[in-house]
């Protein structure tokens, strides 16, 4: 037990052979082998990073492309609804000619009807009047003649109207 | 009484194991040979952990050889801080050779750390390393200038720290393994069952692997006190 | 004279009272420790066991010693 002689050399001399065979052994390949993974790690991620990046820029072309195509859809949508729009108008101009068209020509109609109804009596008025002269004129003579055939006759043609 | 006493002497001396025939005859003895098998178990077990690494999907065997190796160094490296990193795999070895020798008792091999000689080398090694990581980090002027720090007149107890650092560090492992020993030997006589299992976890196995940790701990702590700038 | 040796070696065990106080207020530190601050209790047993393990050397020389004195003596 307290014997302290040449196997404290011994001893030193292992423990120095001890370090080294563990240096070997276990620390350089367990360091090694996690430097390495390490290594594998941060490549991946930077990998991974580029991928993501890729993705991203993709992600960003198919949205700018489907805004395109929302943009397009807007477009043909009011490109329809306009002419949509102008056919209405069409329409509703054409009927509306036409309408006035019938219309006017209703009037016309009714206008000619109305010159056909004036002359008509006009003619009968001219008629009556000269009916009534004729009369007039074979029955008697003088002012006081005249005023019995004025009277006679607005009372005629009060009747007429 | 007087048989307990010699058994317990024939147990603490270590035996000659065989004698090398030179200068006289040199005696080669137990704690040496005993280190020699701690020696070829490590080696042995560190290349089985560490054969055939791989970066990815590793094996089990190699799970365990990175956590060993990691705690381990993670431990020292905490004790011993950034700056003395180059100093962690030697306090490693010292760490998993002192508390394989100290519990290595269970498997009736005599603990090598029972022999002072081992202890003394032990310790001799550690302040030639805390002297020699001063000189390397500080330089010889900066690292004679630490004895008279912090005033001159405690330049003798500096000096005697030299001394006495490493008489602490040997005789607390050895006091240790040897007072463990000696009173699971005591434990055994009185009560030879059960009871010395029980004990045997404390003064073996804890107290064993305690001491591995404090030795390390002081050495790093003289370490980094010493390459303190 | 063995009567003498045994003594010795009593009295150097004597140094184990220092290493019982000492690690007896450290538990009792430790102990006020983990009360007032729960969640710091592995860092405190920790630093417990280290110190307490550091303490104990003290007790550790005085048994080495007292088995010198026995077995040098003897």
């Amino acid at each position: 037990m307290l014997r302290i002689d040449w196997n404290l050399l011994f001893t030193i001399i292992n423990l120095l052979l001890l370090f080294v065979l563990m240096r070997i052994f276990l620390f350089k390949p367990v360091q090694k082998i996690i430097a390495a993974r390490q290594e594998e790690a941060d490549r991946r991620f930077k990998e991974a990073d580029e991928s993501k990046q890729e993705a991203e820029e993709l992600k960003q072309q198919y949205e700018a492309s489907l805004a395109n195509a929302e943009e397009e859809k807007k477009q043909v949508l009011l490109e329809a609804r306009k002419s949509a729009d102008a056919e209405y108008k069409r329409i509703v101009s054409a009927a509306e000619s036409a309408a006035s068209k019938v219309k006017s020509d209703a009037a016309r109609e009714a206008e000619n009807q109305k010159a056909q109804i004036l002359k008509k009596a006009e003619k009968e008025i001219t008629d009556m009047v000269v009916d009534a002269t004729i009369k007039v004129v074979a029955e008697k003579k003088g002012a006081a003649v005249d005023s019995a055939l004025y009277d006679k006759f607005l009372d005629k043609a009060g009747d007429e109207s | 009484m007087e048989d307990l006493a010699k058994d317990l002497v024939e147990e603490l001396n270590c035996e000659t194991v065989f004698t090398i025939p030179i200068f006289g005859g040199i005696e080669v003895s137990e704690s040496v040979v005993v280190t020699w098998i701690i020696m070829a178990v490590l080696v042995l077990v560190a290349i089985i952990l560490t054969r055939n690494m791989r970066i990815d999907h590793i094996s089990k065997r190699q799970a365990i050889a990175e956590l060993i190796v990691t705690k381990l160094t993670g431990m020292v490296e905490n004790m011993i801080g950034p700056k003395g990193r180059s100093y962690v795999p030697y306090l490693t070895t010292v760490l998993l050779y002192i508390g394989v020798s100290n519990i290595i008792g269970l498997f009736g091999f005599k603990s090598p750390t029972k022999d002072l000689n081992v202890t003394i080398a032990l310790s001799i090694m550690s302040i030639v390393l805390v002297e020699a990581a001063g000189i390397y980090h500080l330089g010889v002027k900066k690292w004679l200038h630490k004895f008279v720090e912090p005033v001159a007149v405690v330049t003798p107890i500096n000096i005697l720290e030299v001394f006495t650092r490493p008489l602490s560090l040997c005789m607390r492992l050895f006091g240790n393994v040897l007072g463990a020993f000696v009173i699971m030997e005591l434990i055994k006589k009185v009560v030879p069952l059960v009871l010395p299992a029980v004990f045997s976890m404390y003064f073996d196995l804890f107290d064993g692997l305690l001491q591995a940790y404090v030795f390390v701990f002081l050495t790093s702590l003289y370490i980094s006190e010493e390459i303190e700038a | 004279m063995s009567t003498l040796i045994a003594i010795g070696a009593g009295i150097a065990v004597l140094t184990a009272i220092g290493a019982g106080i000492g690690i007896g207020i450290a538990t009792a530190k430790a102990t006020e420790a983990i009360a007032r601050q729960p969640e710091a209790e592995g860092k405190i047993n920790k630093t417990l066991i280290l110190g307490c393990a550091l303490a104990e050397a003290t007790a550790i020389y005085g048994f080495v010693i007292a088995l010198l004195i026995i077995l040098i003596l003897k």
